[in-house]
């Protein structure tokens, strides 16, 4: 999965011309086939505006990203439907979170960069039943996302909280593309971006389907 | 929670050559593709610029990103230089090959890779001393070919569907004794999977020690251009070139040879980044 992001400071306009012009490069290149709706705003309407607007456009993976599980909780009733990514859980909130993605049956990312401290979360999240995991290590760098995407693909060997798909938060542009791409080589990663531009999304879709 | 240790270790390296006027090294892996976790050499990748001597066929996207000094081949060699290459790849047709190699030489005091026919090849490499350079072969029988007029220069062994071991013992007992294995081109495609994984498993082997898998191994990314329709802006072309030279090269390539000035920026710097220069 390769999602592009919609910040909900975005006004509906330039919103709804923002996500046309992702539905028209996931039809002709296949990236992205997903949305990630980000709570840049710190708070609940607008997270909830923009998910009920990219809800009624996008027919895709959708995905949410909030590290406040007051405001998640209520936003994604009105998407809980499609079975939304949440993007958010830490140390500091999974017990809140967990929570969120069993009532709602989320499929919930926990984030944290201690290796060991993040497969304690995972297992936590795991022995209170929340089945549908992703881990994301928190990666910075392509150096960084080829070392630790290799350490947890062989980690899967002998620790099943190892198993779950791997998240890549990157940011925009060229640099953004490079680690979605060595993401893409080493493991078969679920890929947030900030934004990319056309050729940079037909790169990827072109890559995807070279090496998937 | 306490993680097990996932580093490898392996029981062979592969092998180094030294191109040029000996001081540039190719090859010399002991892990995987840069992967520190196995105790990677922190080398990365050289990269070889396309040199052609006709611009007959020659795309204009990529002939725009030069300056126009891809109208004088020595002049265009020496582009590559100033742009950070390691090395110049030459595609030769004329008759006067040897010497404009040997001009090359001098002028830019790079490792040079000659691509052409196999006369023109033998030419070069016996007319050519004082820099070792690469033979770059097309096809198994071009290979052989060479092999016994190397006159100490690199043979390239284009394997095909071959297997690059057999290839290689059977190119050395002609008299080449320095190769790269060559095990198909890079274009972004069906075929990339495959070529990832004939890479990755030939560097697995070496370093597992399989007799014949130790030889460095050299990609052409340059065929990345050739599915392009004449209106492809550089920028999208480069950044096909460069991810397929990303994908080459983390799937263990030591040598890459590209097209485009920006593709081949970006590829060292991925290289230096991935191998922590």
């Amino acid at each position: 999965m390769i999602a592009l992001t919609v910040s909900d400071m975005m006004d509906a306009d330039a919103a709804c011309m923002r996500i046309a012009e992702l539905i028209r490069r996931g039809r002709t290149l296949g990236v992205p086939d997903a949305v990630c709706i980000r709570n840049d705003s710190f708070t609940l309407d607008p997270f909830r505006d923009m998910i009920i607007l990219v809800k009624s456009l996008w027919t895709g993976d959708i995905v949410l990203e909030s590290d406040d599980p007051g405001i998640m909780a209520e936003a994604v009733i009105p998407v809980m439907e499609r079975v939304p990514l949440i993007v958010g859980a830490n140390s500091g909130n999974l017990d809140h979170f967990i929570m969120i993605a069993r009532t709602f049956g989320c499929r919930m990312c926990v984030s944290e960069s201690d290796p060991e401290l993040l497969f304690d979360l995972i297992q936590r999240a795991e022995s209170e039943d929340v089945k549908d995991l992703a881990i994301d290590p928190m990666m910075r760098n392509m150096k960084q996302c080829l070392e630790v995407c290799t350490d947890i693909r062989r980690l899967s060997a002998s620790l099943p909280e190892a198993g779950h798909p791997l998240v890549v938060r990157t940011w925009s542009g060229e640099y953004a593309m490079s680690m979605a791409t060595v993401s893409m080589l080493v493991t078969d990663a679920i890929i947030i971006t900030d934004d990319l531009d056309y050729d940079c999304c037909e790169v990827l879709g072109e890559l995807s389907e070279s090496v998937r | 929670m306490r993680l097990p240790r996932t580093s490898r270790s392996y029981t062979s390296e592969a092998e180094e050559l030294i191109v040029g006027k000996g001081d540039y090294i190719i090859g010399g892996a002991r892990s995987p593709a840069f992967l520190d976790l196995d105790n990677a050499r922190h080398r990365r990748p050289v990269i070889y610029g396309e040199v052609w001597d006709t611009l007959d066929g020659y795309p204009d996207a990529a002939a725009s990103m030069f300056s126009g000094r891809q109208t004088d081949v020595e002049e265009w060699a020496v582009m590559w230089k100033e742009l950070g290459a390691d090395g110049v790849c030459l595609r030769l047709t004329g008759k006067d090959s040897p010497e404009l190699v040997k001009r090359i030489s001098e002028r830019t005091r790079l490792p040079i890779m000659v691509s052409g026919a196999t006369e023109v090849l033998k030419d070069v490499a016996g007319y050519v001393d004082g820099t070792v350079l690469i033979v770059q072969c097309k096809g198994i029988a071009q290979s052989l070919d060479l092999a016994d007029c190397a006159n100490g220069h690199v043979i390239t062994v284009d394997c095909g569907s071959g297997t690059p071991a057999e290839l290689c013992q059977e190119i050395q007992s002609k008299g080449a004794s320095k190769v790269i294995v060559d095990l198909g081109p890079g274009i972004m495609g069906p075929s990339l999977r495959g070529l990832r994984e004939r890479i990755s498993g030939y560097r697995l082997d070496g370093l597992n020690g399989v007799s014949g898998s130790q030889h460095p191994v050299l990609c052409d990314v340059t065929p990345s251009w050739d599915g392009y329709k004449p209106d492809v802006t550089p920028r999208r072309a480069s950044m096909h070139e460069a991810t397929v030279a990303l994908a080459a090269m983390m799937a263990g390539a030591d040598m890459l040879v590209m097209k485009g000035p920006g593709a081949a920026d970006m590829a060292r710097v991925y290289g230096e980044e991935l191998a922590d220069l």
